[in-house]
């Protein structure tokens, strides 16, 4: 299983086992925990068997892949530092720019390392970190110890276990107590490589009564040969802090997103997940809180958008562990030309959470005859004073209100893709504005015939 | 005229054929056919277990069931035909450790039909109930209007609820929804019934009797109060 297509990037070649695993721990230089850490979840990733539900894996093979692929040999603080075909991809992206218009900081991963990391002086002043996790491992192994896998221990998926064997780049990102970080940080992960595999592993503490919001984006070139994203995300909020994750995923169409993202609330803890999937061949994202402490509350606003060849299996689960908490989760579907989407999801309120208030509302457009969209959540409440509320619909755009729009001068298409704005608006309008703009250009640019 | 078939367990409703008087099921397993045209109205008290209903062309079917008794209940229904509809409207109350589980599809498989699934229930005690509603459209069921919506009121703490329902839509040009809201009574309401001089335990009788009722709305007061006779003696009982 293992064929070797080796040079000085892709030093491990294709396929994997525990000997390349050991190798690739002992060149970052890593504690023998981690290595062992790594092995366990090797052994855990052997031992399970694919989902047999979501979306279509029967193409996957996680062991043809190019899984790690380092780009340089260190990581840059600047612009001017960073290789220029590296920074040649960035740039057109806008990375660059957004960083010096309105970032806090960029991390900015390409393949399978960060090459660029920085973050403007008065937040380092602060104590924030921000840097990636083998740097997170090396420099605060304290804290990064405390709290790695614990939301997401490798056990807990098939490639959650995956992740934990092979992971590499990633954020690690720590908010000290009472700081409040008031511009968003950015990660910006590219895969550039034909059938390449990445496994980012991002950590996300705040201290109490912090809060911050840290925006990713990621995108490939279509190569026709599958790629693997196998992410996994864990959040923390302490007592008192606040945390936005957003994500802007734009994969190429030959890309499998399978991505663990868990977010922990404690006391009076606020975590939001807006969560944006655009690209991808099959994606399988399901962004969960666990409502820990009293009076903690979640958010979870959702996007997915499906096209010819696109299966979008996302979602978001919610778990109600205390008194007096509150969440709210919104999802909004878009599918097309032979895309398919399915909602799945899952709100749980376990006994002992008292006075919890939950609600769940998913809605999925249509716009062709060869799409298909499905919704399944799923609603457990074991305690009797709980306040649970969900509603679903799928259909397809009002004519009615096509024909209004026609009436005041609009094309059938330009109203259509107005039409489709506004049914995107609940998850637009929580973007910082920069990426909304962006948001609404692509729509207009996927639904509206006229614009060339 | 009602043909029952012998050895059981199905029903076929002729052909263009507007049933008077309510059909009561009482066999564990049934099917149900309303032929081209057809009208019925089936009532079932805690009696069937697996029940299918296959409404053709034209045909409108009204369903009324309580559940009373813990068990395991299957509703299967087909819409065969252009014009098609079937309204189902049911009520559950649960006590001590009873456990039940309810399992619903609506099936479209031709354009214009229609299907509203409504659900209304309470638990007290330790009572567990696992509600799976499925709305499935075909690829040429367009103008399809199809709803599931169910409400539990929970009254004690060890009292849970599992609902899972699921859209699964291949056409277009539809209106699919579903909805599902759990909690406790409304204190408001209650408030304001006891300003009225009733006990609390007569308001919540009340309160809980209408809530119940709700879906068998369209039947006259007399079908109503004997079709719901189980329950109320049960709420009597429970509360």
């Amino acid at each position: 299983m293992l064929s070797c297509e080796k040079n000085k990037h892709n030093i491990f070649g294709r396929g994997f086992n525990k000997k390349i695993i050991t190798d690739l721990s002992e060149q970052k230089n890593e504690p023998g925990w981690m290595t062992d850490f790594r092995l366990k979840a090797l052994e855990l990733f052997e031992n399970m068997l694919m989902p047999t539900w979501g979306a279509d894996l029967s193409h996957l093979d996680p062991y043809d892949i190019q899984w790690y692929i380092k780009p340089a040999e260190k990581m840059w603080d600047s612009w001017e530092q960073v290789p220029r075909k590296i920074k040649k991809t960035f740039e057109s992206l806008g990375v660059p720019e957004a960083e010096r218009k309105f970032l806090a900081g960029v991390g900015a991963q390409y393949e399978s390392e960060v090459i660029y990391k920085n973050l403007k002086k008065e937040w380092a002043k602060q104590g924030v970190i921000f840097t990636d996790c083998s740097t997170g491992l090396h420099e605060y192994e304290k804290i990064f110890k405390k709290y790695f896998a614990t939301v997401v221990p490798p056990d807990d998926n098939k490639f959650a276990a995956l992740n934990s064997a092979l992971w590499s780049g990633g954020s690690f990102l720590v908010v000290p107590a009472g700081v409040h970080v008031e511009l968003p940080l950015h990660a910006y992960f590219r895969m550039n490589s034909p059938a390449m595999g990445q496994f980012e592993r991002t950590l996300i503490i705040a201290q109490p009564g912090s809060s911050v919001h840290y925006i990713e984006g990621c995108s490939a070139p279509v190569y026709g040969k599958s790629s693997l994203h196998s992410a996994v995300v864990e959040v923390i909020a302490l007592a008192g802090s606040k945390i936005r994750y957003t994500t802007i995923q734009n994969w190429s169409s030959d890309v499998y997103n399978l991505v663990t993202k868990r977010a922990v609330a404690h006391e009076r803890a606020t975590i939001e997940w807006v969560d944006g999937n655009f690209g991808g061949k099959s994606t399988m994202k399901y962004p969960c809180i666990i409502l820990k402490g009293e009076r903690a509350k979640g958010q979870l606003i959702s996007v997915s958008v499906s096209k010819k060849g696109q299966q979008q299996d996302a979602g978001g689960k919610i778990i109600h562990c205390a008194p007096h908490t509150t969440s709210h989760i919104v999802s909004k579907s878009i599918c097309k030309d032979g895309g398919r989407s399915t909602y799945r999801g899952l709100l749980k309120i376990n006994e002992g959470a008292t006075e919890a208030q939950a609600k769940l509302q998913c809605d999925a457009l249509l716009l062709d005859d060869s799409s298909r969209a499905d919704a399944k959540p799923k609603i457990i409440v074991a305690q009797e004073d709980a306040n649970v509320g969900h509603e679903a619909s799928i259909s397809t755009i009002d004519e009615q209100q096509v024909l209004y729009a026609q009436s005041r001068g609009l094309s059938a298409s330009r109203a259509r893709a107005l039409i489709v704005n506004g049914f995107l608006d609940a998850f637009v309008k929580e973007l910082p504005m920069e990426y909304a703009v962006e948001i609404n250009r692509l729509v207009a640019l996927e639904f509206d015939d006229t614009i060339g | 005229m009602t043909q029952l078939d012998k050895n059981t367990k199905t029903i076929t409703i002729p052909a263009n054929t507007k049933q008077k008087d309510p059909i009561f099921l009482h066999e564990k397993k049934m099917v149900v056919v309303l032929q081209e045209g057809a009208t019925a109205t089936i009532f079932d008290h805690d009696s069937v277990c697996d029940l299918t209903f296959h409404v053709h062309a034209k045909s409108t079917l009204n369903f009324f069931s309580t559940i009373t008794q813990a068990g395991s209940k299957t509703i299967s229904i087909f819409l065969h035909g252009q014009f098609a509809c079937a309204y189902l409207n049911g009520a559950y109350l649960l006590y001590e450790n009873q456990t039940c589980s309810l399992q619903v599809r609506q099936e479209h498989l031709f354009p214009n039909t229609e299907s509203l699934f409504v659900l209304r229930g309470a638990l007290a005690g330790t009572a567990d109930v696992s509600i799976h509603g499925t709305i499935f459209v075909d690829k040429q069921a367009k103008k399809t209007k199809a709803s599931h919506q169910n409400k539990t009121i929970l009254l004690s703490s060890g009292a849970q609820v599992q609902s899972c329902p699921d859209l699964a839509v291949l056409n277009k040009n539809v209106r699919c929804s579903h909805g599902s809201a759990i909690g406790k009574f409304d204190e408001t309401m209650l408030f304001y019934m006891c300003s009225r001089g009733l006990t609390k335990k007569m308001a919540k009788r009340h309160l809980l009797e209408s809530f119940l009722a709700s879906p068998f709305a369209q039947l006259d007061d007399k079908k109503r109060e004997t079709f719901l006779k189980p329950v109320t003696k049960k709420l009597q009982e429970m509360v």
